[in-house]
C-alpha cells in the first residue's frame, strides 16, 4: 500500500535528519526547547502533507518547512505581545476572557500572515474596511487619500489574499 | 494550508468578483447596482465560485472585537519596522529610551540569514568545515560563503575571533576572509578578532598577518601580530591598544585601563538586555580593572561599590549608576 511505504519514507527521513534539523533550528532560535518543538512540528507538518514529492534534497525541504515554522513562531510572539499591550490599556471590565483571547490570537495570526506582504497603506485601508466596517469615503477621509485610491487599495488587498489562499504555489 | 490547490478561475472573473465586493461591501450600493450584481452572479457558474471565495476571505475577520484587533494589528508593522531600525542601531552604544526594550526581540529575524549567531550575553565556539575555529561574542552573527574559490565569513553583527584552519579538504588554496560593510580582512595564516561597530570595524591580530582592504579604496594595509587596527570604508589605521586586549572577551573578561565610566558601561551594555547608564556627574570617572562578563549585573554592583556609587533600578531593564 502506498500509504505504508510513505510512512516508511518519513521514518527514514526522521532518523536520518532529525538531529541535524534540531541543530539547525537551535542555531537560529538559540533555545533548545523551541528547537525541539519546531523540529517535531516540521515532521508532523510533512506527515500531514498529502503530496509525496519526497525528496530529492531532504534537507533543503526540511529547512524550507522549518523556516516557515520559525517565522510563525515569531509572528505568534509578536502578536501575543501586541495583544497583551493592547489589553493592558483597556479598562478591566472590557477585557476579554482568556478563551476569547486565544481565539482572537489565532484569527490575528491568519490575518497577519495574509496581509504581511502588503504595503502599509494598503494594509491599513483593508483593515479599516474589514475590521471597523468603514466605507470607502470614510477610509479616504481617515487616510487623507482619494476614494479611487482607497478602492484600488482594497482591490489589491483582496487580490493578494485570494492568491495566497486559492492559488498557493506548492 | 494543506490539501490540493483548488481549481483555478480565469483572471477576469476574479477581478470582477473583487470589483463587486468593493462596490457592494465597502460602498453604499444603489438598487440598480445590486441588480446588476445579481445578474452577474447568476450568469455563470464561475461567477458564483469566485464570489464565494472572496466571501470566505473576508469572513476571517468576522467575530473579532474590532477595536482591539485593529489596535493589535496596527502595532505589528511598527514593531517590525522598529526591529529593523534597531538592528542598525545595535552596535551604536547609545541606545536611547524605548529602543532598548526591543533589543531582546531584535535579533531573531536577522538570525534567519545568519549561519551562526549568539544572543545577548552568550559566547560560543564552532569549528567550521575548513577546520577554522570561530568564537562569537555576545549578540553577534555571521553568514558563511564557502565555495571552490573562497572562504568568506560575513560579519553581520558583533564580534568574531577566528583561528584560521588549514583547509585540508580543498583541492586548491582558498583565501580566508572576514567581510564587513567597511571592507575586508584577509587572513594570512592567523588568529585574529574583528568587531563591527557603527562607524567602522576593529581588528585585533594575535598571530600571523592580515591584509586589510577598505571597501571604497584600492589601497591595502598589512597588519602584524600584536597590532590592532581600525577599518573604515575609506581607510585603515593602527590603534594604540595591544591586540591581546581586544580578545579578552574570549576569556570572559572586560579590561578597563583608566577608561571613563560611561565607556565601561557602554561596553558592559553589550552583554545584557536593556539600558545601562549613569548620571552625567559621574560619567567621566576613570575606571580600571578586569571585570567578569558572565554576570554583568554583579560586575555593575562591583564597580558601584568600588567607586562609591549606587545602582538605581528604574525597571529590571533600566539601570543607572549615580553617586551614593
Amino acid at each position: 500500500m502506498p500509504g505504508e511505504s510513505r510512512s516508511d519514507d518519513i521514518e527514514r527521513l526522521y532518523l536520518d535528519h532529525h538531529g541535524w534539523l534540531q541543530g539547525w533550528l537551535r542555531s537560529r532560535l538559540n533555545d533548545s526547547a523551541d528547537a525541539a518543538d519546531l523540529a517535531q512540528d516540521t515532521f508532523v507538518r510533512i506527515l500531514r502533507r498529502r503530496q509525496s514529492t519526497l525528496l530529492q534534497e531532504p534537507r533543503a525541504y526540511l529547512r524550507t518547512v522549518a523556516r516557515g515554522l520559525v517565522i510563525d513562531l515569531w509572528r505568534r510572539r509578536d502578536i501575543e505581545q501586541a495583544w497583551l499591550e493592547t489589553l493592558a490599556r483597556q479598562p478591566e471590565r472590557e477585557a476579554p476572557s482568556p478563551e476569547t483571547s486565544l481565539l482572537v490570537i489565532e484569527s490575528l495570526m491568519a490575518i497577519d500572515r495574509m496581509l504581511d506582504a502588503l504595503k502599509p497603506q494598503v494594509r491599513e485601508a483593508f483593515l479599516l474596511a474589514q475590521l471597523e466596517g468603514l466605507s470607502c469615503p470614510r477610509i479616504a477621509e481617515r487616510l487623507g487619500i482619494s476614494v479611487a485610491t482607497v478602492e484600488r487599495h482594497l482591490a489589491r488587498a483582496l487580490r493578494h489574499c485570494y492568491a495566497l489562499v486559492f492559488e498557493e504555489q506548492p | 494550508m494543506s490539501g490540493p490547490t483548488p481549481p483555478a478561475l480565469p483572471e477576469h472573473v476574479i477581478e470582477q468578483a473583487i470589483d463587486w465586493q468593493v462596490k457592494l461591501a465597502y460602498n453604499d450600493a444603489d438598487p440598480a447596482t445590486r441588480q446588476a450584481f445579481e445578474h452577474w452572479l447568476g450568469s455563470h457558474a464561475q461567477h458564483g465560485q469566485a464570489w464565494q471565495r472572496i466571501q470566505s476571505l473576508t469572513s476571517r475577520f468576522a467575530g473579532m472585537p474590532p477595536r482591539l484587533a485593529m489596535q493589535t494589528l496596527q502595532k505589528l508593522p511598527e514593531a517590525r519596522l522598529q526591529r529593523r531600525t534597531l538592528l542598525k542601531l545595535l552596535s551604536l552604544f547609545v541606545i536611547a529610551g524605548a529602543g532598548s526594550w526591543g533589543v531582546g526581540s531584535v535579533t531573531p529575524w536577522q538570525r534567519l540569514n545568519a549561519d551562526y549567531s549568539t544572543r545577548t550575553g552568550e559566547r560560543r565556539q564552532w569549528r567550521l568545515s575548513d577546520d577554522s575555529l570561530i568564537d562569537l561574542n555576545t549578540d553577534s552573527a555571521i553568514a558563511l560563503l564557502f565555495d571552490a574559490e573562497q572562504r568568506r565569513i560575513e560579519l553581520l553583527r558583533g564580534e568574531i575571533l577566528l583561528l584560521s584552519g588549514a583547509d585540508p579538504q580543498a583541492a586548491r588554496k582558498r583565501p580566508l576572509q572576514v567581510a564587513t560593510r567597511f571592507g575586508l580582512f584577509e587572513a594570512l595564516g592567523t588568529r585574529f578578532s574583528v568587531r563591527l561597530d557603527e562607524q567602522g570595524a576593529r581588528l585585533g591580530l594575535l598571530e600571523g598577518a592580515v591584509r586589510l582592504q577598505p571597501a571604497d579604496s584600492t589601497t591595502t594595509f598589512l597588519a602584524q601580530a600584536g597590532e590592532s587596527w581600525w577599518l573604515t570604508a575609506q581607510d585603515a589605521q593602527r590603534l594604540p591598544t595591544p591586540a591581546s586586549e581586544t580578545a579578552a572577551w574570549r576569556d570572559g573578561l572586560l579590561l578597563a585601563r583608566q577608561q571613563p565610566l560611561r565607556a565601561v558601561l557602554a561596553e558592559l551594555q553589550r552583554y545584557r538586555h536593556g539600558y545601562l547608564g549613569c548620571d552625567p556627574e559621574v560619567a567621566e570617572r576613570p575606571i580600571s580593572g578586569n571585570f567578569q562578563l558572565d554576570d554583568p549585573d554583579a560586575t555593575l554592583a562591583f564597580i558601584a561599590q568600588a567607586h562609591g556609587l549606587r545602582v538605581q533600578r528604574l525597571t529590571r531593564y533600566w539601570l543607572r549608576l549615580v553617586a551614593a
